[in-house]
């Protein structure tokens, strides 16, 4: 009997054990995270007294290799030490993956209270589930905040004349070229699509790749000669689904199909990641790159001294020089932090240390990742093709947003200019898929 | 029995069951419940009822990945069991330093995908891989492609990491099979004058046929299971020429976020993994009863 007693007994408590370890996945638990704050875990679990301090997840992606990780990840750790009255967690998912990541925390009811993430183009559900707190009244609150930023900044993550997030970066798409591999060539830095060609042809036949281009470059280079081509009322009309995408979409596309018949780009370019095509420029096997600006932060020092930053080549005599550029990533805030009034104030001193002039320096001076926050940095920090892009922009008649910003569907996009970058799709089908995706996937912000 | 027995019997189970039923019948079941709706895993769910499985029907890259895992797996039964197979046979041999070779085979099973996906990536790169270089050093440089990318080899060479990685694995099991076989039955057959190849066909294969089928199954599931290989070389790209369905599964569920469609191609890879077993089954079955 006494033997039966105690196998109920070790079975009772087996299965005791079982729930317990299967059980209280609860708000604290986050899988890849490490405290940042200076405060104990039980100073943190007794938040119930009036003086402990205010429990923050903070999930972001600039980390591992990206240049922005020199200056971000030690901002936090300030920020971290001079707050002791917030217990800091920092969840960090490098490069995409943070889009997964969130999804699914998301999901879970699970959100961290402050993110970074891109604009309403990849927020727009969460922003429409109510997931993310409407920041609107609290900037208003803050009369200094609304002159911070560059003007059309906040427009990526407004929606109905709300607004969700603060501008942390800016992206421009940006024209490189090694200077010293020109002259050494005696190739003349093209200005016009007809000396690109030259210059693709001159490279080649040194043995060179001539574009350092990427899975991400067809669309780059389709957007820059496109918008060239056309106005920007005209341009949004086209994205609004008011005009059609024409003949100017498919000569942009054909120009890069002829540029890689030409072998201007490196073989099996589709299948490389960013910083894969810029390993060509960094190691002197390419003269040219065309990417988004944070890769200059990248440039090793050997080649930072070779690097010119120089507008890209004109496609025709009537376009107009433009640069693709725009507030391209945010933070945000949750709407359950928003909820909990505590929260909500740490959160958001939190965010606007992050998007204020601090950070944006050092992103600046340590990363040369360009700000939408407007603050004057030591020039002499800075590298110079980065000081040259800042010219750039400042002296260019015309900017435009990337068009993965304004399509309804990146995925659908992406995959469509490299089906033409492939051969797979004609630069007369583009344009008429693009027609088609416009339709089919239409921008809600832009139809607001 | 007794009912207390039983009822014992029933107790000491029970933590099993439940740890089976909560890990791994609920979530098929939650998989199956979510593909019945449009759901982005954030809004209210939607009722569509088949509508997903619908879409799935006419949806040509699901068709594609799917194609692609088939090849995938036809490409595991044709070179990964068999090369299994043969290291294990050498073993059996017991040739000279055979237990360092038994570990030096089983060492791709535990190094990390991740590693194995990189060593491969080197020796892929269309630029300055090692492939590509070799073949150009030897004077065949025009067969140097964009292994990756190009549509002839992408599948194949995104592919042999998986095959590579778990050949040791095969050869385990297979050589754990081998070991069953009673040594007097080869004597016999030796001393009967049966032929290596007929030592191979009448006494080897059949006395494992049983291991064999666990290694199709394994590779079968396997290659429906392929994920980050496919993942870290090529993201199932360019233009899905990589695309396999577990791969597929996860853009459609969390980088789409279409939870209840991608739910539904779970739903069909697990359907789908059944009947092709159900088919070895039924093949092996009647070869064992012959």
């Amino acid at each position: 009997m006494k033997k039966h007693r105690l196998k109920i007994g070790t079975a009772a408590l087996l299965m005791a054990l079982v729930t317990a370890g299967c059980g209280g996945n609860g708000p604290a638990a986050s899988p890849s995270s490490s405290p940042a704050g200076s405060p104990t875990e039980t100073a943190a679990a007794s938040s119930a007294a009036p003086s402990a301090p205010v429990k923050l997840s903070l999930m972001h992606g600039w980390t591992g290799e990206v240049p922005m990780a020199k200056a971000f990840e030690p901002a936090i750790e300030r920020y971290a030490a001079d707050h002791p009255e917030v217990n800091l967690e920092v969840i960090t998912q490098a490069g995409n993956a943070i889009k997964e990541k969130l999804v699914i925390d998301m999901a879970a009811n699970q959100p961290p209270d402050v993110f970074l993430h891109w604009g309403l183009s990849v927020t727009e559900p969460y922003v429409k589930n109510g997931k993310v707190a409407d920041l609107t009244d609290l900037i208003s609150a803050n009369g200094e905040l609304a002159g911070r930023y560059v003007d059309g900044s906040l427009n990526p993550v407004t929606l109905g004349g709300k607004v969700y997030g603060l501008p942390i970066e800016t992206y421009m798409h940006v024209f490189l070229v090694n200077q010293v591999l020109f002259d050494e060539h005696g190739v003349k830095v093209p200005a016009t699509f007809e000396e690109l060609k030259t210059a693709v042809s001159a490279f080649k036949g040194k043995g060179l790749i001539p574009i350092a281009a990427n899975g991400t470059s067809a669309r780059y280079l389709i957007e820059a000669m496109h918008s060239q081509a056309v106005d920007n009322n005209e341009l949004m009309d086209m994205f609004a689904g008011k005009k059609p995408f024409d003949a100017r979409l498919t000569d942009a596309s054909a120009k890069l199909v002829e540029l890689s018949g030409m072998g201007a780009f490196p073989k099996g370019a589709e299948t490389l990641q960013t910083l894969q095509a810029l390993a060509f420029f960094n190691e002197k096997q390419a003269p040219m790159y065309y990417q988004s600006s944070w890769t200059i932060g990248n440039l090793v020092p050997e080649v930072v001294g070779d690097a010119k930053v120089v507008p890209f080549p004109l496609v025709s005599d009537q376009a107009v020089p433009t640069m693709t550029a725009g507030a391209g990533y945010f933070v945000y805030m949750s709407q359950a932090a928003y909820e909990n009034e505590e929260k909500r104030q740490a959160a958001w001193e939190l965010m606007q240390y992050l998007a204020g002039p601090e950070v944006a320096k050092d992103l600046i001076e340590l990363a040369a990742n360009p700000s939408p926050v407007k603050v004057s940095f030591d020039e002499s920090k800075v590298s110079a093709p980065f000081a040259q892009v800042q010219q750039l922009q400042q002296s260019i008649d015309k900017t435009f947003e990337s068009y993965q910003e304004l399509v309804g569907d990146k995925t659908v996009y992406q995959e469509l200019a490299n089906r033409v970058l492939l051969g797979d799709l004609t630069p007369e089908g583009f344009a008429e898929e693009m027609n088609k995706l416009v339709k089919e996937h239409p921008n809600s912000v832009l139809a607001q | 029995m007794t009912r207390r027995k039983i009822g014992v019997v029933t107790l000491f189970s029970l933590p099993a069951v439940l740890l089976y039923a909560w890990f791994f019948v609920s979530p098929i079941g939650e998989t199956l419940f979510y593909s019945l709706y449009d759901w982005d895993a954030i809004s209210p769910r939607h009722w569509i009822g088949l509508g997903n499985y619908g879409e799935l029907l006419t949806d040509r890259v699901f068709y594609k990945a799917l194609g692609h895992t088939l090849y995938l797996t036809a490409l595991l039964f044709a070179v990964q069991i068999p090369l299994g197979f043969m290291l294990a046979y050498v073993l059996f041999q017991q040739v000279r330093g055979y237990k360092l070779l038994r570990a030096v085979y089983f060492m791709p099973v535990i190094t990390s995908s991740v590693a194995i996906a990189l060593i491969f990536y080197f020796i892929y790169d269309p630029n300055f891989g090692m492939l590509n270089t070799i073949l150009e050093r030897v004077g065949l440089d025009r067969w140097g492609k964009v292994w990756l990318s190009d549509p002839s080899t992408a599948m194949t060479a995104v592919s042999l990491p998986l095959v590579w990685k778990y050949v040791g694995l095969m050869m385990i099991v297979i050589f754990a099979g081998l070991q069953s076989i009673p040594s007097e039955t080869l004597e016999a057959a030796e001393l009967d004058g049966a032929s290596g190849f007929q030592k191979m066909t009448k006494i080897v294969i059949p006395m494992i046929s049983g291991v064999l089928q666990v290694c199709f199954v394994l590779a079968l599931t396997s290659a429906f299971k392929q994920f980050d290989f496919v993942l870290i070389l090529t993201q199932g790209g360019p233009i899905h020429r990589t695309e396999v369905t577990g791969t597929y599964m996860y853009k459609m569920g969390f980088s789409d976020m279409r939870y209840g469609f991608g739910s539904a191609v779970a739903a069909a890879i697990m359907l789908i993994t059944l009947l092709l077993m159900l088919v070895m089954r039924l093949v092996t079955g009647k070869g064992d009863k012959a």
